[in-house]
């Protein structure tokens, strides 16, 4: 199958109902996690879940939109350029998850902390051109300790991103696959990607 | 929390089409990635930034929401780079084994008002432009018609989703859910919160593509718009020419970080 009509197989309709919808649930889940002073983001929910269902493109979307509109609503301009990493982890849930990693628990853990690697290989430059190597928050001081113990700023940025990702991102995608045990298998036999989740005998299952 | 910054008054700035707005902040953004003289931050400050924001009568709210947002990250940069700025060595300041350097401080400096500019740039237009408005633009500009869709009922469904998360809260607090206290207990309090949000949310997906279908929403022909910009000959002159500038000014900075054969650091 083209690229192209991979594409236009991805972006059903339900995949565009389903995207503003994964952008909301990032940005709420995000704020509910703040008010629980948790010690991590969670934002990606909606992108992972959005990847998983639909394929790594509208999951990419999500994440850069998610990111973005952010910025916007909350005048946080500075965190725009993260969009990028957004992106990136929506490509890698539909990677994942074509591979399917969502069958199996261990899988998705595995996924989980491969793309925290990716995500904090990439959040790194951004981090360090953008902001100076610093976010504002608590993890601030591994930064410090990093570059105190002779680490340049890029290098200081890339460790701290190896010991806050991988954690919120295995976190986020067990949520997710929670999240699709949860749902009805005729609800996501309606997405695209359906058989990342569904196994054989419960597609059939589903569809009749 | 806000579901958007937008402010809506009568000025100029406000009655320009969002993409000048945007080429305008583009054209900043830019400027003061690729102009490598330390004080090329608060001179775009004072000098672009803050006139257009008394322009657009939205001078109080940019200098406010600039300084808040920024702050925090001024005070870890000072902290972390002022402190511990790898291969500084000029010590303005020795307390117990910790020292104050020269060269970290002039980084935390630059960094910190750059990022003053691109909060200020961005807010120029967060706050001049309905997000619906953008959206619109983006499209007439080629974007495909499904981002606007996205963008606005993902602006229309916030609130809604907000006030919902809210009303979880509640509920399961009254059921004795704990939500504050040690670590554990707020972890334990995080998938009773979320599930029942993340399901009704998922409830009407289905819905949703259905009313979609139903207005051929899909369909491959030009769609009217409710709401109607307003655009001019001189600014699509404008919008060229900022962004032949910003190429100008990315090819110029190349250029002279080329000539000194330095390598793309900032500063």
């Amino acid at each position: 199958m083209s690229f192209s009509e991979r594409l236009q197989k991805d972006f059903t309709t339900i995949t565009l109902a389903l995207i503003p919808v994964a952008v909301v649930i990032n940005i709420v889940v995000g704020q509910i996690v703040a008010t629980l002073k948790l010690p991590i983001y969670v934002d990606s929910i909606g992108t992972i879940l959005v990847g998983a269902l639909c394929g790594p493109l509208p999951g990419a979307i999500t994440g850069a939109i998610s990111n973005i509109l952010w910025a916007y609503i909350t005048g946080q301009i500075q965190t725009a350029p993260f969009a990028l990493t957004a992106f990136v982890i929506g490509l890698c849930a539909g990677f994942f998850a074509s591979k399917g990693v969502f069958k199996n628990i261990a899988w998705t853990i595995a996924a989980g902390l491969a793309t925290g690697v990716i995500a904090a290989l990439v959040s790194a430059p951004i981090l360090v051109y953008v902001n100076g190597g610093v976010t504002g928050t608590g993890t601030d001081a591994i930064v410090a300790y990093f570059q105190a113990t002779g680490a340049n700023l890029i290098q200081a940025a890339t460790i701290q991103g190896f010991i806050s990702d991988p954690i919120d991102k295995t976190i986020s995608y067990l949520i997710v696959w929670l999240i699709l045990r949860g749902m009805s298998k005729r609800l996501i036999s309606q997405f695209p990607r359906s058989q990342n989740i569904l196994t054989e005998e419960s597609q059939v299952e589903g569809t009749s | 929390m806000n579901q958007s910054f937008f402010l809506d008054r009568a000025s100029g700035w406000h009655a320009l089409h969002p993409l000048t707005k945007l080429a305008v902040a583009l054209a900043i953004a830019v400027t003061v990635f690729c102009v490598r003289w330390n004080y090329i931050s608060v001179a775009l400050f004072v000098f672009i930034i803050l006139p257009i924001a008394v322009w657009a009568k939205i001078w109080r709210e940019v200098l406010r929401t600039t300084f808040t947002v920024i702050l925090p990250l001024a005070i870890s940069l000072v902290l972390v780079q002022g402190f511990f700025y790898p291969g500084a060595t000029d010590v303005i300041w020795q307390i117990g084994p910790f020292s104050l350097k020269r060269e970290g401080l002039e980084f935390a400096f630059v960094t910190a008002t750059r990022l003053m500019v691109i909060a200020g740039a961005g807010l120029l237009v967060v706050y001049a432009t309905h997000p619906a408005d953008l959206a619109r633009a983006l499209v007439q500009a080629g974007a495909p018609y499904s981002l606007a869709y996205i963008i606005v009922t993902a602006i229309q469904l916030l609130p809604e989703m907000q006030a919902r998360a809210d009303g979880i809260l509640n509920a399961q607090q009254a059921r004795g859910l704990e939500t504050t206290g040690s670590l554990r207990v707020r972890i334990a309090a995080f998938v009773p919160l979320i599930a029942p949000l993340v399901y009704g949310a998922l409830e009407n997906v289905q819905e949703r593509a259905l009313a979609l279908d139903a207005r051929a929403f899909r369909a491959a022909r030009p769609k009217t718009s409710w709401r109607e910009l307003r655009d001019s000959q001189a600014q699509r002159v404008a919008r060229v020419l900022l962004i032949i500038f910003s190429i100008l000014v990315v090819l110029v900075s190349l250029q002279a970080a080329l000539w000194q054969n330095s390598p793309l650091v900032l500063r």
